[in-house]
Formats: structure tokens, sequence, C-alpha cells
């Protein structure tokens, strides 16, 4: 028989989370299918779980000019209907499953899933979000990239809770986004490119790249990036070649039951082309 | 666990496995307009209001639910917005089988409770959890687009 | 629009809109117990031994040794056992029920139960079936049957012809995704076995009962649920759990449910027939096609199930509308340790017009002529005959159908300005579906019966046709209705208990209104004359028109009863960047006689067209060494609200001189005509031939020359 607490604040929770050894329930979409069993009959969960997703401190979601701080039990349907929060943080959200699943999904629970396919990895990496870490004795930021090490693995503690992510709230020219699915809804990305570039008086001031569903993690080659800044904008042919081929040498998609290792690499190049010919001229 | 919460504006009370799904509690309440069409949040068969909020009621854990409000067909059919939205679906042709119905009734009630005049695209883009393999969805969003101009007023 | 077509309210909707309906797995009778198959894990072994745990009180194991008659499911042949007794020839096939009161106990019993398998050398494909030893999955032989007919004289007009054109086409798996899994509830009273459910055909459940328990009518009853979606799903197959759940509620007295999990409804139940077709046309000096060859060859899986009927439709089908007097057409349908095929909207005819339009569309990309005119040229006219040699008695009206849609969508304007637009295609299909049973099978096999009641102003309708969903309740009541001229809401219809409805046939082949229907109508004009008698009932029994002829032996004769004929148009965009499919408009022009009712007719086109759409471009289905790759609704993807493109539709009323009030068949055609089109025109989009389907991005990025 597997044990659930609910504790009634984060204080407790974190004291539940030191001394039991307890699986986090969040939204809980992810974990519900994962261990889902014949129907009508509940979940088979595989460790005593700890329900956090009602945590008043969680739920928050604080917009201010330098960071965006999302509680770790903020809807993806809460992030969207925030106003204050701008539309290109907002397109691989809403893309999202469905409405149903938005309604519940959080970026906590993306974010610990760690699924290579997962639909707010590619912006979190891109943008340099961090995550916040809290145990009964200490609290640490992590970069994102430091957080997910592998598909479905991060560096939590088992006394860890991650609490917040940590967005910087940062102005950019141009962002894109697009996903690949095998259909327009409810889909898991075959492939996925968030970017986003700030051009100033025609030079490329910033500019990040991040793949998803083409490796273990999220790729994002900061040297390719840091090979174009400064340059001037339209990029040349060669510029844009350069950078496709340093992405050609890292990203390292399967071939699965959704779609093939050439497919998947072709259109990565392909978005990302996209991204630095056509959209950033614009 | 026992777990309190409002199904269709009535209190109720079950002493359950914390990670009962809410689709498999809501059956054993005689809410049988909640289906089950795939188990893994892809068909919107069993969809119900939490909190207003269209969900998945087979990836809601039983533990997740205390304190909320539920609405199922069975409390939603007794409001004047139902009525609505059964004339849309009846000039419209939206059923068929009938098995994904009442979730599209309560994607359709989310949908218009969120925008009282939604476009096509919105209507579709409100729809894209709830699958139908009988009428192509023309004739749902149809549907909903006349519940929308005969339920006027309503949202 | 005749007065019947116009439309009323569904007399299902009521309960369906406000979630009264009441379908099987939401009947909860008291006393109920729960069932569990144990489905095989390998594609082929002979079962060594089966050891089973000691079994709490109030749970019990079903398995063929509770099986009084025969372990036998009839089908055509009887080759496929209830329960597997000491092999399995698939991954899934049933191997026993858990059953008793708590899920989680059954599990746990589950979990407990060892098979040892001896696997045996699988055979996975087609290929592997053209090649394969003994031992064989299906008598001595690696097919389950082959067929072969002619018409003219095909091996003299291939001496003179001066060209041949040669295509191979591949068909992919396809599963119903029905929203409403399989669903059966058993029950038992001492004498009489009562087996509700989700199903097209009560008394195909009434057969395989009797088959496997050896009771006459009198202890048999079957009862049609509420069902939600079937589309060929639901015709074959519920006579498996069908007759699981009835030796359990036998065994234990007690009412069994056995409702399947989604995964393991499209692991184990029926699917779309893979196939691989070749054609050959041959023409004369002056370009024109004097001979055809065809070979058509199914992925039957492990047992015969339907797979010869569809192979029958398949090759009636496969010459197409085209008036080719040579033709020589040959089908295989092999036997293989897959899931099994069986009946899916269509039939075999998705699979065989797909190849002979792909066909077509090569044909004249090769003569440069363009295809609309090239079809024309050889469209079967009223007093043609059909490639079994059966006369079209109707008139035909494929040139006007064609000319509709063509005008509708622009058709030839745009696939000549896509010549040098990228990335744009258009393309098109003209296709039919056989309405009926195949040849002589609705007197011969079928022979079905209806019966009216009337009592005073009331009439009630009994027949065996199940509402799934394409408007069976209402349709026929209108039928009736208009016919007595009376107010519809006199008129009574529910869903088929075997214990008062004769058997006027399953609800296949798109026969329901058709054969029906007209057996309805016509008992209904015997009745008005006698409408001042207050009490009496009429039954009805079919009469093959005398007008129609069918020899079995040698495939000759008029294949179906009736036919109704459409063309679709489809216009896409290739994304150069992701390679993904557009569509951006389909159009459907058909000639299903009278329609019986103007919204349902509406409903099962879109539906029909949609269901076609993810047959050509999303619903991937692989199967590697026996196994289903993608088993879930996360991994089979069917289109969503977001994938629908622009539907346009139109009828040309032809009226049927057999159907009631005109009507022909509908259910099937909408999904027939859709693939061809839409892979003709990605192939003018991207430039390369086209010869499979589904067609993914994946597949165009292969393919392309961007």
């Amino acid at each position: 028989m597997v044990k659930s607490f609910r504790p009634t604040n984060l204080s407790e929770a974190l004291d539940i989370r030191m001394n039991n050894d307890v699986m986090i329930f969040c939204g809980g979409s992810d974990i519900m299918i994962k261990y889902r069993s014949w129907s009508a009959t509940p979940a088979q969960l595989p460790n005593d779980v700890m329900y956090i997703g009602h945590l008043k401190e969680l739920r928050s979601l604080d917009v201010n000019p330098s960071e965006i701080i999302i509680g770790a039990a903020v809807s993806f349907d809460q992030f969207l209907h925030d106003e204050r929060i701008a539309s290109m943080y907002k397109k691989p959200i809403e893309q999202i499953g469905s409405v149903a699943i938005r309604n519940i999904g959080t970026f906590a629970g993306n974010i610990c899933h760690a699924s290579p396919a997962g639909d707010t990895l590619p912006m979190l990496y891109a943008l340099n979000a961090k995550v916040v870490l809290m145990s009964k004795s200490c609290k640490r930021v992590v970069a994102i990239e430091d957080f997910i090490s592998g598909p479905g693995m991060t560096c939590l503690k088992n006394d860890e809770i991650l609490t917040h992510i940590i967005i910087p709230n940062t102005v950019f020219s141009h962002s894109f986004y697009r996903k690949v699915g095998s259909r327009k809804a409810n889909a898991i990305s075959k492939v996925s490119v968030f970017a986003v570039a700030d051009v100033v008086e025609h030079r490329l001031a910033d500019i990040r790249i991040a793949v998803g569903s083409c490796g273990p993690t999220v790729i994002r080659l900061k040297d390719a990036e840091a090979r174009i800044i400064g340059s001037n904008i339209p990029e040349s042919q060669q510029m844009v070649n350069s950078v496709l081929r340093m992405f050609d040498d890292k990203i390292v998609p399967i071939d699965d039951v959704r779609s093939t290792k050439a497919y998947r690499s072709n259109v990565a190049l392909n978005l990302i082309e996209t991204f630095l010919a056509k959209e950033l001229g614009q | 666990m026992k777990v309190n919460f409002v199904l269709n504006q009535e209190s109720v009370s079950v002493d359950v496995e914390h990670s009962s799904r809410l689709l498999d509690i809501l059956r054993d309440l005689h809410q049988t307009s909640v289906k089950e069409g795939c188990g893994e949040g892809e068909c919107g068969s069993c969809s119900v209001l939490l909190n207003g909020k269209l969900v998945n009621s087979c990836l809601i854990a039983i533990a997740t639910v205390e304190g909320c409000h539920v609405t199922t067909l069975e409390g939603y059919r007794n409001t004047e917005r139902f009525e609505a939205i059964k004339r849309g679906f009846e000039v419209s042709g939206g059923v068929q089988c009938g098995f994904c119905t009442p979730g599209f009734v309560l994607a359709a009630e989310a949908i218009l409770s969120e925008n009282p005049d939604p476009t096509i695209a919105e209507i579709r883009k409100g729809i894209e959890g709830n699958l139908c393999r009988c009428t192509g969805y023309q004739m749902i969003i149809d549907s909903i687009l006349s519940a929308k101009d005969i339920g006027k007023g309503l949202w | 629009m005749n007065k019947i077509s116009e439309s009323i309210k569904r007399y299902d909707f009521e309960d369906k809109i406000s979630g009264k309906a009441i379908y099987t797995p939401d009947v909860h009778p008291e006393g109920m117990i729960y069932a569990k198959t144990l489905r095989s894990k390998v594609p082929r072994a002979k079962i060594l031994s089966i050891q089973t745990p000691t079994l709490p009180e109030g749970y019990f194991i079903v398995d063929h040794n509770d099986i009084p008659e025969k372990n036998v499911i009839p089908v055509v042949f009887d080759d496929q056992p209830i329960f597997a007794t000491d092999e399995v020839n698939y991954i899934g096939e049933p191997i026993l029920l858990v059953c008793g009161s708590e899920k989680s106990v059954i599990l746990e019993i589950m979990d407990k139960i060892i098979i040892e398998y001896q696997p045996i050398k699988p055979i996975v494909s087609i290929e592997e079936a053209q090649s394969c030893r003994a031992p064989f999955i299906f008598k001595e032989q690696p097919h389950f049957v082959h067929y072969e007919y002619q018409k003219g004289n095909f091996d003299e007009c291939v001496k003179r012809a001066k060209r041949v054109i040669s295509d191979e086409f591949r068909t992919g798996y396809q599963e119903q995704a029905y929203l409403e899994t399989q669903s059966m509830i058993g029950d038992y009273d001492g004498h009489t076995v009562c087996v509700r459910g989700s199903m097209q055909c009560p008394y195909y459940i009434v057969e395989s009962l009797k088959v496997a328990l050896g009771w006459d009518d009198t202890r048999i009853r079957v009862i049609q649920m509420p069902t939600g979606g079937a589309f060929g799903g639901k015709e074959e197959y519920p006579s498996i759990p069908g007759v699981h759940v009835a030796l359990a509620a036998i065994k234990s007295k007690r009412p069994v449910q056995l409702v399947y999990e989604r995964q393991e409804d499209i692991q184990c139940s029926t699917k779309r027939h893979p196939t691989i077709i070749r054609i050959n046309s041959y023409l004369d000096e002056s370009d024109d096609i004097i001979a055809r060859d065809i070979e058509v060859k199914s992925d039957g899986g492990a047992y015969a199930g339907l797979s010869s009927v569809v192979l029958q439709r398949m090759i009636f089908s496969v010459a197409g509308c085209y008036n080719v007097e040579n033709l020589m057409i040959k089908g295989t349908a092999f036997a293989t340790n897959n899931v099994v095929a069986g009946a899916f909207r269509g039939f075999g005819g998705p699979q065989a017009f797909y190849a002979i339009e792909m066909h077509m569309e090569n044909i004249a990309n090769q003569l440069k002529t363009d295809p609309i005119r090239l079809r024309k040229k050889y469209f079967v006219k009223q007093g043609d005959t059909s490639s079994t040699q059966g006369v079209f008695h109707d008139l035909i009206v494929l040139d006007r159908i064609t000319d509709e849609v063509t005008a509708m969508s622009d058709f030839f304007e745009k696939r000549s300005r896509f010549k040098s637009e990228k990335q744009k295609g258009i393309g098109c299909s003209v296709f039919f579906h056989g309405c009926g049973f195949t040849g002589a099978g609705e007197p011969d096999l079928i022979k079905p019966s209806i019966r009216l009641k009337k009592d005073k102003s009331e009439v009630e309708i009994f027949i065996s046709s199940t509402e799934i969903g394409q408007g069976a309740l209402t349709t026929m009541r209108k039928i009736v209705a208009t016919t007595l001229d009376i107010p519809i809401n006199h008129v009574h219809h529910n869903y088929p208990d075997s214990r008062d409805c004769p058997d006027s046939g399953p609800t296949v082949a798109s026969r329901t209104v058709l054969i029906v229907g007209r057996l309805l109508q016509d008992c209904a004009v015997e009745m008005k004359k006698r409408w001042d008698e207050e009490s009496f009932e009429i039954t009805q029994n079919y009469i093959y028109p005398s007008h129609l002829s069918w020899d079995n032996q040698i495939f000759k004769g008029n294949a179906y009863p009736d036919y109704s004929w459409g063309a679709n148009v489809v216009e896409v965009e290739i994304d150069e960047t992701t390679y993904e499919i557009d569509v951006k408009g389909i159009w459907a022009v058909y000639d299903i006689g009278t329609p019986i009712d103007s919204k349902i007719v509406q409903g099962q086109i879109e539906g029909g067209i949609v269901q076609g759409l993810g047959y050509a471009m999303m619903e991937v289905l692989e199967s590697k060494d026996g196994k289903l790759s993608q088993d879930t609704f996360t991994t089979y993807i069917i289109p969503s609200s977001l994938d629908i493109p622009p539907i346009f539709s139109k009828l040309v009323e032809n009226p049927s001189s057999i159907g009631p009030f005109g009507a022909r068949g509908l259910g099937e055609l909408p999904l027939v005509g859709v693939a061809p089109a839409l892979a003709s025109a990605v192939q003018q989009a991207i430039g390369t031939k086209i010869s499979k389907i589904p067609i993914t991005p994946e597949d165009i990025l292969r393919g392309a020359q961007l």
C-alpha cells in the first residue's frame, strides 16, 4: 500500500521530502499515464507520493522587468492567461497537448519529466532559464541545462523540491518557434526549434537557438551562437551554412516510433535556416 | 484517503486510494456520462470541468480534487446554457454514435465561458483535445457556432 | 429535394446529447463480476504448459475446457478458436479469462500465471508467406484463399499490345479507433444465456454462441446496446468477447463484464488488410488500354476471418470505373502471424481504388494526357458489364459526377498552374462502392427477413440492423413512416434483441438502407393495404431481383446488387521546411441515389472523408515481428479538429431502381476515394511517384525533389 502525503504548506512539504522517500506529484499528468493500470483501478505508483499541486506558495506567477518567476504548481493555462507575459514565450506553451492538458500541466512537471521531447524545454534552454531547488536546509538555483542530465534524468536530490522556474525577462526583436508533430493537436514533438535574436541597427546583438527532440536533451550550441553574434543582418549564406554545419555535427536524433533520424535532422536544420536566413532578414 | 469535493453543486465525500482516477470515482458516483475512451489523456471522452476548467478526468488523481468543484454532464444538463448547446448540436447534426458527445458538450461550455463569441479557429482549438471518429468534426464545429448564436447572452 | 431527404431530429439524439445513453461499460447489474483476457505475448508458438496459481474464493478461470461444444469462432472458415489450446498464432490471441469481483485481485492472479511457450518461426509479412514452407498456419498452404477470374480475351490482347504500363502499390494497416472499446456483458439465468454489448451484428454472435455451446435459439439471446462507433471493427470481431463473456457467465451464474483497454483493443482486434497490388495495363498502337492484369495480395493475419470476403471485394473493385473488356485478375489472402485483419469501412475498396486510381494517374502522366480525359474515355456506362460480366442495369452518371467535382474544385486550372508552382498539387479519383453483400450473398447466405407490427396507430420495426452512429434508428423509421404516410412518432424501433428481431442481416456492406430499408418499404406497402385491420404483423423476406445473377464458382455476374459512385479532388501544398502535407481542400461528389436524411448523409460523408484522410496520411500502423508498433492513442494518430481541411461535398441524384425511394448505400463510399486523390496531389507537388500509403512527411523527404 503506497503512502500519500498532502502537506498544508511548503515548509511541511520540505519536511516530508526530507524524511521520506516520496515521488513528487504536481499536476500529475505524466505520472498518471506512466503508472496507469486497468480501468477502475488506481494508478500503481511505485513509491510513496507527495501531492504539492495545491500549495499556495507554489502557485504564484511573478513578472517583473528582469524575471518571470513561475511557481511549480502554476498551470500552463495560468501562464497563457497572464497578460504581463510576452507572446513569444507563450508560443511553445500554446501547442502543448490540448486545452485539458494545459489546464493541469506545469512547467515543473515538464522539466522534471525531462523527456527529450519536452515542449517547454527548448524555450527554457534558449532563455537561460534556471530552476530553484529547495530542501529543508538549503536553496540552490541551477541552470536548466545543468539540471537535466539525460532522458528522464535530473539532478534533483532526494530531499529537494523544484519550487520555481526563473526565466530572465529579456526583450528580443525576433522570435521563432516551430514544433512538428504527427498531427496538429495533442502531439508529441518529433522535432522542434525555439530561437530568439536581438537585432540592433542591422547587427546581431544576441541570438539563441535551441533544438528539441534531436538528442537525449535539448541542444543549444553557445559556440555557434557566439560565432555569429556581432555579424551583419541579413546573414550571408556562408555564415548561415557554417552555423548549420555546427548543428549538423552536434544533433543526434534517433529513429523511433514517431519519426526518423534523417527527418529530424533535416527538418531541424531547415528550421534553423529558416530562422537565420528568412526571419532575421525581416 | 478521504477526499471532499463538490460534484454538480452537491457536497460529496469519498474514502478511496489517493491515486484513484477522478474518472473512476465519478463513474462510481453514477456519472456515467463521463466515458473512458483511452485512459491516456488523448481522446477527451472523459472530460469534466474542474473548478470550471476542462480536464481529462482519467489523468486526475482524486487526492488533487480536495475542495474542488467538479461538473459533469449530469449536472450541466440542468442549465440554460446546456439547452443552447443541445439545440446547436440538434440543428447542426453534431451527434452520431454519441460516445464522444458528453466530452464535446463540456468542451463547448469551456470555450463559450472563456469567450462567448469565438471564431471558427478558436472553436477548433478549444476542441483540439476531443477526438471524434464519426463526424469528421465539421458538424461539431457548426454545432458550437449554432450554440453561440442560439445562446446569445447566456455566456 | 425528395421529401424524405429533409432532415429530422435523430431518434437517439436526446439520450446521447444529455449523457443519458447507456453504453455497455455503464451497466452494472447486481452481482456483476469482471473478466480480463490473458493473451499470447508471442506471435507463434506451441503452448507447452500453463501454470495457474491457487485461486482465491470467487475467482476462476475460463478456457477452452469450458466450451461445451466446439472451440470455434465461425466466420467463413472454422479455423479460429475461441481460446487457444496448444498453439498460438498471433500476439494478442486469447488464451483464457480470469474472472472475479475485484479487479486488483484479477491482476494479481494474471501476474502469477506462467505460460511456457515453444516458439515457432513466425511468418510476418506477405513476402515471407509467399515463400514459406511447412509448418503452415492454415491447412497445408501459405494462403487462406486464392482467386482468379477473367473477362474477354486477355491473352490475345496481350499479344497485340504495343506497350505495357506497370505499377506496384502498397497499402498499410488501419485501426478503426472507435471511441468505445469492445465491450460485452454476459448473463445466465440457469437456462438462457444473454449477451449484451457493443456490436454491429447480433446474429453473428448468436451463431457463434450456438456453435460454441451447442444450444438452440431458445437458450440464446443477444441484445445490442448503444454502440460507441464500429466502422467494421465490430462486425465479426465481437463474437470473440461475446462468446468469452457468455462462457464466464454460464460458469459463474453471475453477470460478467468484459471491456477492453484501449491498448489491448488496438493490439488484438481486427485491422484493415495491408496489401500489395500490381497492375499491368496493355496499350495498343493508338495508346488505348486494351487489357489489364491485376494481382492483389493481402495480409490476412493469423486466422481466415473475413479475409476471403475482403479479397473478393478487392478483386471485384480493382478494375475500377473503367470498361476495359479484357481482364485477368488474381487475388491471394496470405496467412501470417500478424494480427488478424478483418472488416473496416470500405472492406477492400480503399486498397483496390488506391491502386487502380494511382495507376490511371500514372498512365495519364506517361501518355501526357489529363487524368480526367483519360478516365472519361473508359468510364462504364449503363448497359456495359462489370469486371465480372454483370450488366450495369441502372443509369451511371460518372461524367456528371466528374464534371461537378472538377468544376467545384477548379481542378483543371489548378492542375495546369501547379505544373510551375512548386510544392503544390491537385489530384483526383473516381470510384464506386458495391452495396449489399457480394454476389448472391443476400439470398444465399444472409436470407434477410424483417417484421413490421401494427398495433392500432402504432407501428414497430423489428430488424437486426444496429444503430452505430450512422442513423439507422432514424432512417428506417423515415422509410416506414413515409411509405405508410403516418406521423413518424408513431413508428417505433429499438436496439435489436434477437428474442424478437428476425435476422435482417449484419449492419455492414452499405446494405442497411438499400436492402433492409427496401424490405421495410415493401413490407410497409403491404401493411398499408391492410391498414384498416387493428393489429397484425407482417414478415417480409428478401427476394433476389430477377434481373441479377451470380455464379460463385467462376465469379461471373452481378458482383453487387447495386453500386454507389463518387469522385474526389484533393489539393495540397507541401511545406518546404517540414515536408508536412497541408491539405487545402477536399471536394467530393457522390451518387448515392436518394438521400434518406440530408444531415445524416452529410455526417457520413464528412466522417468517412476524414477517416480516408487519416488512412492516406496520418494513421501509420506498422507491424514488426508480429507486434504492432503503434498501439495507443498517443502513438496511433487519428485526425483531430485541427487536422481537418475544408471539405466541400455535393450529391448528384440518380435514383436507384432497387433501393427504397431510390436510395443506394452510403456508409463506406466516402472513405474509399480520398487516398488516391491525395496521393496524386502529393505526387504532382513533389514530382516523385508515390506508390504507398500512408504518406508521411518522412516519406516525402525520402522521395522529395523539392
